[in-house]
Order: C-alpha cells, then sequence, then structure tokens
C-alpha cells in the first residue's frame, strides 16, 4: 500500500522538478549564454518480494545543460576574429571617409596651391597676383592641418579605446577568477551550478570580443585563460591584470603590458591575433600610423623642395628669396635601423613615426609679404663689353635646385656659381655655346625638355650647379656673355640696380615641381616608414598622396571582405550553438502538457492509493 | 537539425541586416550617380582619379595660361602694328626729303613732322599694359624702357633688357608673352665711329637712321660735305709723283698720290690719316686716304635703307609674336580635346551604371520585403496560442 503512495510521490516529484525545469528553461529562453537544461530521471531500484522484483517508483539523477565543447570553442574563435575584423572596419572606415572626401582630401588643395603660383606668371609684380599664391599655400597648409588633426583625433580614439578595452579585460577576468572560486565551492561529486557555469562560459565569450583568449579547464572545473603566447590571465581564483603603458620613443604609441609574478613584461602587437584590442592596434599600427606618416613625408619634401628653389630667386625688393614654408628638414628621419645625422640615434619605427607626426603638426606657411614670393631669378647674362654685337641674347636665365635632400643635405644650401661667375662664348662657328671661364669643369648642353634651352652644369656628378638658360639670335657672329648673380637692392638715385620685376624665371622653375618625380613610394607599411636615401623617385607630390589613398582604400577593402565573411562565419557558428544549446518555446511548450500530465497521473495514482486505503478502513 | 527559437531571430535579423546595408549602399550611389564614393569602393581607381584630376587642373590652367598669353600677346601685336605704320610714314617722309628742288623750309618742315612721328614710336615703344607695367621693357618691367632727346640731336637711348617673361603653356612648353624692346627697335642710337655716322650697326639700325635722317635734315645738303662717293679702303701715296695740289709731308716735301685723286671735300681739305704700320706706328711719308664725310644724299639713301632695314626687324618680332599666338590657339584647342578625354576617363571610372543600379535597387527592396513578411509569419507560429 505505502509503495503506490511512494511510487505515486516518487512520479509527483520528478514531474514537477521537470516542470520547474521547464519553466526555467522557457524563463530564460533570451538570457545570453544560457544552455537548455535537461532533468535526467531512472526507475528506482526494485524490491525483491520473493515472487520477483517489484518498482519503486521513480528517481532524479541529474539536471545537465546542454553543452558542446567543440561548438563553444568555434563560437569563442569565430567571436574573437570578429571583433578584431569589425573594429578595424570601424576605424579603417573614418579614414577611408576622411581620405575621400573631397571637402578634406588633400589633392585639391595640392592642385589649387600650384594653380595660384602660376597665377603670378600672367603678371610678376601684381600684388594680388602673389597676395592670391599665399593664400593658395596657406589653404593647402589649412588642408595638411585639417587632416593631421583629424589624424591625431582617430589615434587618440584609439588609444582611448585601448586603455578601456584593456581595463574590461581586467573587470572581466577578475569576474572570471571569481566565478572559479565559487564554481570549485559550490561543486558536488557529480552535480554542477550549471547556471554559474553558463555565466562563465558567456564571460569568456565577451572577453574574446576583446582579446583573444584560451581557456583550459582544470580537473576541479576551473578555467585557466591565457592570453598573447601563453601569458595567464586567469588561473584559477587568480587574475594577473594588463596594464597599459606608453612607449619611450613615441608615448603615443601604447603597448600592453602584463603584470605577471616576475615583474611587469610588454606583450609584443604581433601576439595579439584577434578581439577587438588587436583590431585596435593592427589598425592603428597598419592604416593609422601608415597615414600620418606619408603626410609627414610628403610635407617635407614639399617644403624643401619648393623653399631650395625659393631660395635661388630674387623678391619684389630684389633680396634673395626666403623659405616659403616653415623648414622640417631637421625632423627628417631615415630608414629604420640607420643612424639619424641628426639625431646621432639610431632610428626606429617609433622615432620615424614621431618625426612625421611632428612634421605633418608643424606645416605652415613663413612668407607673409606678398612682395617677398622669390619670383625672379636670382642671375643675369650680360655682354661681357661694349664691343659684343647686339644679337644673339639670352632672354632668360635662372638656376635649378638639386631634386634630392641628399644631393645638397652636407652644405643644407644650393650649390653656388665659382667665383666671378662664369663667362659663356657663342661660337657662331660650331652654333653652340661654350664655357670661356672658368676654363676647364664645367659645360654647355642644350635642354631637351625646353627649345631653344641651354644648361650649364659641373662636368664633375658630384658638383650638382645647374643653370638652364634660353637665347635666341644665334647667328653668324660670335658673342661672349657674363653670367653672375644679380646685385641686391632696388634702383636709387645713384644707378641702376639689377632689378627685374616682370622676370618671373623661378617661379616658372618653381611651378614644374608640380609634376616632378620628387617623391618614392613607402616601402611597407608595418615596419619602415622611409625609403632609403638611394631610394628612385617615381612619383610626384600628388601621385603620391594618390598612393596613400589607394592602400587605405585596399586595406580598408580587405578589411570589409574579412569582416563580412567573418560576421557570416560568427553568425553560423551562432545558429549551430543555438540549435544545439537553445531553448525552442515551441518543445517546452510540448514539454509543460506533457509533465503536466505526468503530474495528474501520479496525482491519481495517490488518489486511487488513498481511495483503496479508505476502502480498507471501511471494511469491518 | 533541431531549431531553437532564437535560430529564427538571429538569421532573420542578420538577413535584415545585409540588406538595409545593400540599399544603404544603392542609395548613396543612386544619389550622388557614382560608382565610387570611398577609396575603398575601388582603391586602384580612386588613386587613377587623384591622378586625372590633377591632371584636369593642370590643363584647366594651361587653358587659362593660354588665354593669358593670348591677351598680352594680342596686346604686343597691336603696338607692333601701329609701330609698322608709323615707321612707314616716316619712310615716306624721307623719301620726300630727297626731292632736289627742297628749299631749306620745307626740310626743317619735313624734320618737325620727323620728330613729331619718332616721338610717337618712341611713345608706343613705352607703351604699358594694363597694370602699368611696361611692355617693350624686358623684365625692367618698372621704368620707360626708351628715352628721347631731342637736343641738341636727336639721341634714342634703351633702358631695358633682354629678358623675357614667359607663361608656362603646356608642361614642355613656356611660351614668351614679352619681347624685350632692345631687339623689337634697337639698343640706341648711338653709331660707334663718329666719323663715319653712316656705318649703322645691324640691329640699332631703326633708332640710328631716324637720329642721322634729323641730323642731315638739320644741316641740309648746303651744310654738309658735297662731293659724291670716295673708295673705300687704302689710297697709299708717296712722293713718287707731283700731287695735283701740293701737300707737304712732315719735313716739308712735296708729296704725290701713287693713283687717283685725293680726297678733298667742299672746303678743299684732304681727307687723310697717316698709314700704320703693324705695330700701330705713323709710316714716314706713307698717308690713308680717310672716307670723305657723307653727302647729304648719301646720308639720306643710308638712312632710308636703315629705316627698311629697322622696319624688317620690327616686322621679325611681329610674326614672332604672331607666330606664338598661333601656336597657344592651336595648344588651347588640344587642351580642349585633352579636357574631353580626361572627363571621359574620370566618367569611365566612377560613373554609375544607372540601369544596373535601379535593377540592383529593385531586387533589393524585394528582398527586404520578403524577409520582413517571413520574419513576421514564421515568429506568430508558436505553440502556446494554442494552449
Amino acid at each position: 500500500m505505502s509503495s503506490i503512495f511512494n511510487i505515486g510521490l516518487s512520479g509527483l516529484n520528478a514531474a514537477k522538478v521537470a516542470l520547474s525545469t521547464t519553466s526555467h528553461n522557457i524563463g530564460n529562453v533570451n538570457t545570453p549564454g544560457y544552455h537548455r537544461q535537461q532533468v535526467s530521471q531512472a526507475a528506482a531500484f526494485p524490491s525483491f518480494e520473493g515472487y520477483g522484483y517489484l518498482g519503486r517508483g521513480v528517481e532524479l539523477t541529474a539536471v545537465n545543460r546542454v553543452y558542446n565543447r567543440y561548438l563553444e570553442r568555434q563560437l569563442a574563435n569565430a567571436t574573437t576574429q570578429d571583433g578584431n575584423y569589425a573594429t578595424q572596419l570601424n576605424t579603417l572606415s573614418q579614414l577611408d571617409d576622411l581620405l575621400g572626401d573631397p571637402a578634406t582630401s588633400l589633392s585639391a588643395s595640392l592642385s589649387g596651391m600650384f594653380k595660384s603660383l602660376q597665377g603670378i606668371n600672367a603678371s610678376p609684380e601684381s600684388i594680388p597676383a602673389r597676395q592670391a599664391a599665399i593664400n593658395g599655400m596657406q589653404a593647402f597648409a589649412g588642408r595638411v592641418q585639417l587632416l593631421n588633426t583629424r589624424l591625431e583625433e582617430l589615434r587618440q580614439g584609439t588609444n582611448t579605446q585601448i586603455r578601456s578595452t584593456v581595463s574590461q579585460v581586467n573587470a572581466i577576468a577578475s569576474q572570471i577568477a571569481d566565478i572559479n572560486v565559487q564554481i570549485q565551492s559550490l561543486s558536488q561529486a557529480d552535480a554542477m551550478p550549471n547556471d554559474l557555469l553558463d555565466q562563465r562560459d558567456q564571460l569568456v565569450l565577451d572577453l574574446n570580443k576583446l582579446v583573444k583568449a584560451d581557456v583550459t579547464v582544470q580537473s576541479d572545473g576551473r578555467y585557466t585563460i591565457a592570453i598573447g603566447s601563453g601569458q595567464a590571465l586567469v588561473a584559477s581564483g587568480e587574475h594577473f591584470p594588463l596594464e597599459v603603458v606608453e612607449n619611450a620613443v613615441d608615448p603615443q604609441k601604447l603597448e600592453i603590458a602584463y603584470a605577471g609574478s616576475n615583474g611587469t613584461v610588454r606583450i609584443p602587437d604581433r601576439l595579439f591575433d584577434g578581439g577587438s584590442l588587436s583590431g585596435l592596434i593592427n589598425s592603428k599600427a597598419e592604416a593609422i600610423n601608415r597615414a600620418q606618416a606619408d603626410l609627414g613625408r610628403l610635407v617635407i619634401e614639399v617644403a624643401d623642395q619648393m623653399n631650395r628653389q625659393s631660395s635661388l630667386g630674387r623678391d619684389l625688393y630684389n633680396e634673395q628669396g626666403g623659405p616659403l614654408f616653415k623648414d622640417l628638414n631637421g625632423l627628417r628621419p631615415v630608414a629604420v635601423g640607420e643612424v639619424n645625422p641628426a639625431t646621432g640615434q639610431v632610428e626606429t619605427l617609433e622615432s620615424q613615426m614621431k618625426a612625421y607626426r611632428d612634421a605633418a603638426a608643424n606645416f605652415s606657411v613663413v612668407v607673409s609679404d606678398p612682395s617677398r614670393l622669390a619670383v625672379g631669378s636670382g642671375l643675369k647674362a650680360g655682354s661681357v663689353d661694349a664691343t659684343q654685337p647686339v644679337q644673339p641674347v639670352i632672354t632668360s636665365i635662372w638656376q635649378t635646385a638639386p631634386g634630392n635632400y641628399e644631393d645638397y643635405a652636407p652644405t643644407g644650401k644650393a650649390p653656388s656659381l665659382p667665383t666671378g661667375g662664369f663667362e659663356v662664348r657663342y661660337d657662331a662657328a660650331s652654333s653652340s655655346f661654350v664655357v670661356a671661364k672658368p676654363a676647364t669643369g664645367y659645360e654647355i648642353v642644350p635642354n631637351g625638355q625646353a627649345a631653344g634651352g641651354f644648361i650649364l652644369r659641373a662636368t664633375d656628378p658630384a658638383n650638382k650647379l645647374s643653370i638652364e638658360f634660353k637665347a635666341e639670335g644665334m647667328g653668324k657672329e660670335d658673342k661672349t656673355f657674363t653670367i653672375g648673380n644679380k646685385a641686391l637692392g632696388l634702383d636709387t638715385a645713384e644707378g641702376k640696380a639689377d632689378f627685374q620685376p616682370a622676370d618671373n624665371a623661378n617661379m616658372l622653375e618653381l611651378i614644374k615641381i608640380q609634376t616632378k618625380e620628387t617623391m618614392s613610394s613607402t616601402p611597407n607599411g608595418t615596419t619602415n616608414f622611409t625609403p632609403g636615401g638611394s631610394a628612385i623617385k617615381t612619383t610626384n607630390f600628388e601621385g603620391f598622396f594618390g598612393q596613400l589613398v589607394s592602400f587605405v582604400g585596399s586595406k580598408t577593402n580587405e578589411v570589409k571582405v574579412a569582416a563580412e565573411a567573418q560576421g557570416s562565419t560568427l553568425k553560423e557558428t551562432y545558429l549551430a550553438r543555438e540549435s544545439f544549446s537553445g531553448v525552442n518555446l515551441d518543445i517546452e511548450a510540448a514539454n509543460l502538457i506533457r509533465y503536466q500530465q505526468a503530474y495528474q497521473a501520479s496525482s491519481k495514482v495517490i488518489q486511487i492509493a488513498q481511495q483503496i486505503f479508505s476502502d480498507l478502513l471501511q471494511m469491518r | 537539425m533541431r531549431i531553437s527559437s532564437n535560430t529564427q531571430f538571429i538569421a532573420s535579423t542578420y538577413s535584415i541586416q545585409s540588406n538595409q546595408y545593400r540599399l544603404a549602399r544603392l542609395n548613396e550611389q543612386l544619389s550622388s550617380l557614382q560608382r565610387i564614393n570611398r577609396p575603398s569602393d575601388d582603391p586602384v581607381a580612386s588613386a587613377q582619379l587623384i591622378n586625372l584630376d590633377q591632371s584636369i587642373s593642370r590643363n584647366d590652367q594651361m587653358m587659362a595660361n593660354s588665354k593669358t598669353i593670348e591677351s598680352s600677346l594680342a596686346l604686343s601685336e597691336e603696338y607692333l602694328f601701329r609701330a609698322g605704320e608709323i615707321i612707314q610714314n616716316i619712310q615716306s617722309l624721307a623719301v620726300q626729303a630727297g626731292n632736289a628742288s627742297l628749299k631749306d623750309e620745307d626740310r626743317a618742315y619735313i624734320r618737325t613732322q620727323i620728330q613729331e612721328q619718332t616721338k610717337a614710336l618712341v611713345g608706343i615703344a613705352n607703351s604699358t599694359d594694363g597694370q602699368g607695367k611696361y611692355v617693350f621693357g624686358g623684365t625692367r618691367s618698372q621704368t620707360p624702357p626708351f628715352s628721347l632727346e631731342l637736343e641738341p640731336e636727336m639721341k634714342i637711348e634703351y633702358h631695358g633688357d633682354w629678358g623675357r617673361q614667359e607663361i608656362q603653356a603646356s608642361s614642355t612648353r613656356d611660351i614668351a608673352v614679352t619681347e624685350p624692346g632692345g631687339l623689337v627697335f634697337g639698343g640706341g642710337s648711338s653709331v660707334a665711329d663718329p666719323n663715319n655716322p653712316d656705318a649703322f650697326s645691324d640691329g640699332n639700325k631703326l633708332w640710328q637712321s631716324l637720329a642721322r635722317l634729323d641730323k642731315i635734315l638739320a644741316d641740309g645738303p648746303s651744310g654738309m660735305n658735297s662731293v659724291a662717293g670716295g673708295p673705300e679702303g687704302e689710297q697709299v701715296m708717296d712722293n713718287t709723283a707731283t700731287p695735283p695740289v701740293p701737300f707737304l709731308d712732315k719735313d716739308g716735301n712735296p708729296m704725290v698720290f701713287k693713283d687717283g685723286l685725293p680726297h678733298v671735300d667742299n672746303n678743299g681739305v684732304p681727307h687723310l690719316k697717316p698709314a700704320l704700320d703693324a705695330a700701330g706706328n705713323p709710316v714716314a711719308g706713307r698717308w690713308e686716304a680717310d672716307p670723305l664725310p657723307p653727302t647729304y644724299d648719301e646720308s639720306l639713301a643710308a638712312s632710308i635703307s636703315g629705316l627698311k632695314d629697322g622696319h624688317e626687324q620690327l616686322l621679325r618680332s611681329h610674326t614672332a609674336v604672331g607666330a606664338r599666338r598661333a601656336e597657344v590657339e592651336q595648344l588651347a584647342k588640344t587642351g580642349e580635346g585633352l579636357d574631353v578625354q580626361y572627363k571621359a576617363a574620370v566618367g569611365q571610372l566612377q560613373d554609375l551604371d544607372y540601369a544596373q543600379a535601379v535593377s540592383d535597387l529593385n531586387m533589393a527592396l524585394l528582398a527586404m520585403d520578403t524577409t520582413q513578411k517571413t520574419y513576421k509569419l514564421v515568429s506568430e507560429l508558436n505553440l502556446f496560442r494554442y494552449l
């Protein structure tokens, strides 16, 4: 009799537990990281009654979560890669928009600057035209500043995110360490606190979003979590926090350090290969740095090339031309691994980066007086004496600055004329110009680039002196010219100076810098931003900027494709885990009915047992 | 396969999101009508576009430069045309001055006319452009290039230089927009040898002829030598023959001419100078004939010829300016052609295939609509509705 009661009771109990587990499942249908739970039950051990074994009802064996370690690991990997690419894409898209936006792009203002300089040639002594040229240069410098400021903001933003990501990582790691302790203390022989396990797994997943973390399960059920090349972030109940430290050379470069038991150790960037932390580090190292380094290198070269040609000319006061832009040559870095003559230090990626950022930040126009623009040539050519015939005449003469910084770097100045200048003779018999004085060391060749033009240059390739002139009226008579520097100063009452306000030979040479091949390509985006001194110049300023835009575009495109693929992978692995461990409300609804019926049936058993019992009591 | 309740939700939101992304991109392309809206849309084409933008901007600049060159040259050409007319006027006045029946008053009248014309000519040579800079001063455009003095005798000097202002007309061609006045008109009126006033030098003949013309009109035939001609080279005489007029050497001995007559002007003064040996010392008893001062007619002929040469020199400059204008016009046309080509290249790189984009948009809208409807229908399927 009592066995019927007991059996009914055990059934009632089992159904109630199953019902509450089902309700638990329904309640947690939207809980992140929740794994559906199942009740395991078995028939109770039967009792021997002589005639055979009699069943004793049902017994509950366990409440388990539906969990597949393989699927969980896949999900963690997909999450960490998704975090990496999504974060990179976020930064790169901003850079992509910045460089592609016509309102902030450099290329239009660069063309605009040269356009305004061209305007001077139409009327070299016109102050409005010169003012427009200064405005054009200032507009370009302003655009460089704008771009650089936006890049700095992106860098600062990335740095802030790195700091906050690291503190998030530390917070999650400390929670995991706490839960590790709780789980250990709550675990019984076979029974695990399922919901705590879920919570810990979800924390591991959250951690993976930030940084790739490898989980090892210890025999007592606690997790050991390692990042990078095996630095333990959580071991048992302890966690070892990460720190953000500034690079000694470039404080804007943040490094991740690990406070292990043996002191602080810096983790090399390349060891982070997943999570938004690596996305931040990568996008900064590869794209923002490259963009800013290229911008810095561009403006160092623009300032250098323009200033050098300007210094060879004469302004409207007939004084030697001054610099147009602030001189940035002092910041010019060399290739990584070479000794920088300016600092005496071996160049590193960090010192290059610092120099380029300083260069971009300091790029500005220094000429403010329109009359100070060196439009005219610094040279003059005249007849050696009055007995010379009128023709031929030299109609313009100017000096061209060497194209490479390395060519004049030792002196910092463009090469100067020999003492006493030149005497140049037109030899009618051979229809050519020859250098009469100095007797050796110089030659004159026709300029293939310009009709009627000649180049006077040194025969020693190490001497980079180059003078160009145009002559006309070459006939049957010899004529000797003197070539020398113009006397400084304006016309005075005492006499005529060499002041030629309509002379624009220097400006004509200056604007040719726009299409000259002055830049060599950036060697590689991650380990060196500066080509060696012997690198071939392959492109002009605009083309160089185009290379940068193309680089950022390709990089963004590459990351976009990867992010899309990774997003889709993440979705698939998530769905795979969901279909295995997720709650299906329809099934749970069916289970509710099923367990309710079981409960009702067990109640009926008890009711019948009670009926039998009272029937027995009424028999007397 | 087992489906969890979240499966449907996750899959649908993912689809809705990617559909929304596609719609946003198509919307962006259709509203800008550009295929490339940021460098990552097509990195290679973006770099090409930057280079093309520079080419277009430079080409625009070259076309604008061509217009500037054209207008500067047109101005020079106009001045040169007027200068040519004045020289022609002076030439016809000079021809009139050769009329043998002219009296001194007539010549004075012609001289006044020529002086006025010369002033006009120098005035043109000192012309300024719209900004007040001197067109024919070479690169010394701040001061008038030519000075003219009429007294005591006509003197014209050039104070400019021989430089030219140039403007870039194409990447390899700088075109001069000014002509130095020294090359166009000449460098001054003074002659190398004052004893030989009709020996004009190449390049300066216009001013030299004008000054000479002014001088001979002032002097008139009566104020000048009347004996025409006279051999140019060496005429050697010694004391071996009796001269028609007695000449004495430094020792008081009579000299005779070896051949021909001595050169004597209308005052009976012989034009002789001691012959020099190789070392530059006079040779005893040997004399050379010195050319006679020119006569009125000779000087007039030389001046008329000089004016003609001067006019030709001006015409050469005029032709050069005209040729440059023609070249600039050609370059401007080439520039316009290039502009069309560059813009076509830009179009090919970044223009949107409109039909394709609209068709893509319709597809994307349909996909979005279907996804949303499916989500709604499936999410309504729930057993709890029947409990």
